[in-house]
């Protein structure tokens, strides 16, 4: 019982990244936009959290450098794809390869460590745990829920008003008419950049929120390749779910479980085979993937068709 | 006969094309002049005058023959990984995966290299390269079967299969293969395997020979041969391509299966000509399969355009290496500048907004004398 608790209480400290990228992504990819760069732009501000933090000896310092350092990547990104028409793979594997290799040498430079920085004297992951007064009591959810971090919480707001925000108001509509057809949406006089350019600030916001959420609250300290390509499986994520929010945050929690179970199981398998157990979360997705479009495939007339996007 | 005609002497051909050849010389230009001077913000934020490290990256990578050996060493694995990503950029297929099958190639050569014994070494060495590209392709086949029979985008299928390949060969090098030293490696390859270098100091071997047969070899099956025209129309025309009957689907498999074979060689090269062994970090920052996949996407799946690019890459590695002993600059520095060239090449920024900026200018300028 106590082993099914505390995976319970994994998957939901696992899937908070996860969800968080998933549901900002969903925006930009239903604008029509294949945004590869998420992973990159988590890689940052998961570095810009905990440098900023450490320089200055303030956290709040270090959220808001994050969240300034995702909206400015995300800008750079709409500048190269959407207003100078670059490709959307190059322009995202070119922001992928600057997240690896950025932080790398300002470590060396500043600190003469490439590989990690510890900032657990700023920031003790213990206190960013919430203890919720009336959570505490109730005894199922007291194990499960209650003892999550900030973030946590907030995640469960924010995936609910993005979905709201998706199905429920007229920028939703207008979301859903730019990726459908752009030609119609100029059409009726919808400003399709101006549109993508808010969904790449809303999907900045949620993968700062998931890059702070990973080294600042969790750990305290970043290492270098923190966000462990998170940013492609929340793109699969969204590809399982057809673009539906709803849908994908399921897949978000599917894969947020099995990472979940990677780091439970751990403890119970001998050293040598631990090490393989780190191919679970990945081998998964091919295999949900595979699942999920299978039928699809069969069910498509034409010989070849382009997939999902 | 004068080799430069004015302007006003040329046929309206004559000067579309010379144009065209300006533009597409500025948008390679003025990349790699913004790429550098990104480069140089962030030499100096780790206390390095640009102008040293970059002409200290020149003077050590080409300009003494041991330089020359050891950056074409290093450029080896490049051009084979990227010729082998440019059948799938080409045909618009975005295979991120020859990290993972460079590493299986690489892992089951190592493995071949020591565990046949008794060969003669001209038909070992063929035998390694062959296992190398055998199993590389056969990882390739994954995510090319899923491409094409399910239509699974491709690029999470091949990142993800990335990352298995690094952990299954680091789990298999250190749980069963290991031969107990403080860090895990398999058993050295026999002498019959091994690759000859062409000096003992450096790092080019006569792997560098088979690179370029590779090279010229799929140079030849791209530009004139009826697969690699195929193959272009596939990249520009996919559903076309196919309702005139080019069987897209085992097109896919064939790329994939060709990318596969050629990165399992590269990385069965890397093993029987430099490492001798396989350890899990043998391709690193970022990866030889990703600098071949770089090289390619700069080059836009040109040939020519990656041997040039491949070249670059071996000196700015081999150049980064040095500059890390001699002048204490980060290695990672060098990858800051490739990222920003990524970035800078992808808009073509002469070709598709010149006009608009010869625009801007000249309106500045004739505001200016209107002021005067």
């Amino acid at each position: 019982m106590g082993v099914i608790l505390n995976l319970l209480s994994m998957t939901i400290e696992a899937s908070v990244p996860y969800l968080l990228i998933t549901v900002g992504g969903v925006f930009v990819a239903r604008a029509g936009v294949f945004n590869i760069s998420m992973e990159g732009c988590t890689e940052f501000s998961a570095f810009a959290g905990i440098l900023f933090a450490y320089m200055t000896g303030k956290v709040w310092i270090g959220v808001a450098a994050a969240i300034l350092l995702a909206l400015l990547i995300n800008c750079v990104f709409y500048l190269f794809t959407v207003k100078l028409n670059g490709n959307l793979s190059v322009v995202g594997t070119g922001i992928n390869l600057m997240a690896a290799c950025i932080p790398a040498s300002l470590l060396q430079a500043m600190y003469g460590t490439r590989s990690n920085l510890i900032a657990t004297k700023i920031i003790d992951p213990a206190k960013m745990m919430l203890d919720i007064p009336l959570l505490n009591r109730i005894p199922f959810l007291k194990d499960v829920v209650n003892n999550q971090t900030f973030t946590t919480y907030l995640t469960v707001f924010v995936a609910w008003a993005l979905i709201v925000i998706m199905y429920k108001t007229r920028f939703g509509i207008f979301v859903r008419v730019t990726g459908e057809n752009p030609s119609a949406a100029k059409a009726v006089g919808i400003k399709t950049d101006r549109i993508k350019f808010l969904c790449l600030v809303i999907s900045a916001l949620t993968c700062a929120l998931a890059g702070l959420n990973l080294s600042v609250e969790q750990l305290g300290m970043y290492t270098i390749g923190m966000s462990a390509n998170r940013g492609f499986i929340c793109l699969s994520a969204i590809n399982c779910g057809r673009k539906e929010p709803g849908k994908a945050c399921i897949y978000a929690l599917i894969f947020g479980f099995v990472r979940a179970l990677q780091t439970v199981v751990n403890n119970y398998v001998p050293a040598a085979i631990s090490s393989l157990l780190g191919i679970l979360p990945y081998a998964t997705i091919i295999i949900v993937l595979l699942i999920v479009e299978a039928p699809v495939a069969k069910r498509n007339h034409l010989r070849f068709f382009k997939g999902a996007y | 006969m004068k080799l430069f005609k004015k302007a006003s002497e040329l046929s309206l051909e004559e000067l579309d094309k010379r144009t065209r050849f300006q533009s597409s010389l500025g948008d390679i230009i003025i990349p790699l002049v913004l790429a550098f001077s990104v480069g140089s913000i962030f030499s100096l934020i780790c206390s390095c005058n640009p102008f040293t490290l970059y002409s200290f990256i020149i003077k050590k990578a080409f300009l003494s023959t041991g330089g020359l050996l050891n950056t074409l060493g290093y450029a080896t694995p490049i051009i084979m990984t990227g010729i082998a990503t440019a059948f799938s950029i080409k045909a618009g297929i975005w295979n991120m995966g020859i990290e993972g099958q460079v590493f299986f190639g690489a892992f089951t050569s190592a493995l071949a290299g020591y565990m046949i014994k008794g060969l003669p070494s001209f038909i070992h060495i063929p035998l390694c390269l062959l296992i190398g590209a055998l199993f590389g392709a056969l990882y390739a086949l994954i995510p090319g079967v899923l491409k094409a029979r399910y239509q699974i985008n491709e690029v999470v299928t091949t990142v993800m299969l990335n990352s298995i390949a690094t952990t299954v060969t680091g789990f298999l090098t250190q749980s069963y293969l290991g031969t107990g030293d403080a860090y895990a490696h398999t058993e050295y390859i026999l002498q019959t395997a091994r690759l000859a270098k062409l000096s003992s100091r450096y790092r080019c071997t006569t792997a560098f020979f088979i690179a370029l047969v590779i090279w010229a070899v799929l140079f030849f099956v791209l530009k004139r041969t009826k697969f690699g025209y195929q193959v272009g129309c596939i990249g520009k025309q996919l559903e076309f391509s196919d309702a005139v009957g080019m069987h897209v689907r085992h097109k896919v498999v064939i790329i994939f299966v060709i990318g596969g074979a050629i990165a399992g060689i590269a990385g069965a090269t890397e093993i029987m000509g430099v490492n001798y062994n396989f350890v899990n970090t043998f391709s690193a920052n970022p990866g030889i399969g990703w600098d071949g996949f770089f090289a390619c996407i700069l080059a836009g799946g040109n040939p020519i355009g990656i041997m040039i690019y491949a070249i670059v890459f071996g000196a700015l590695r081999y150049g980064a290496l040095a500059a890390q002993t001699g002048l204490g600059v980060p290695l990672d520095l060098i990858n800051v500048i490739k990222s920003a060239l990524i970035l800078f090449m992808a808009i073509k920024l002469v070709s598709s907004q010149g006009k608009t900026i010869k625009e801007f200018f000249i309106r500045l300028f004739a505001r200016r004398k209107e002021a005067n």
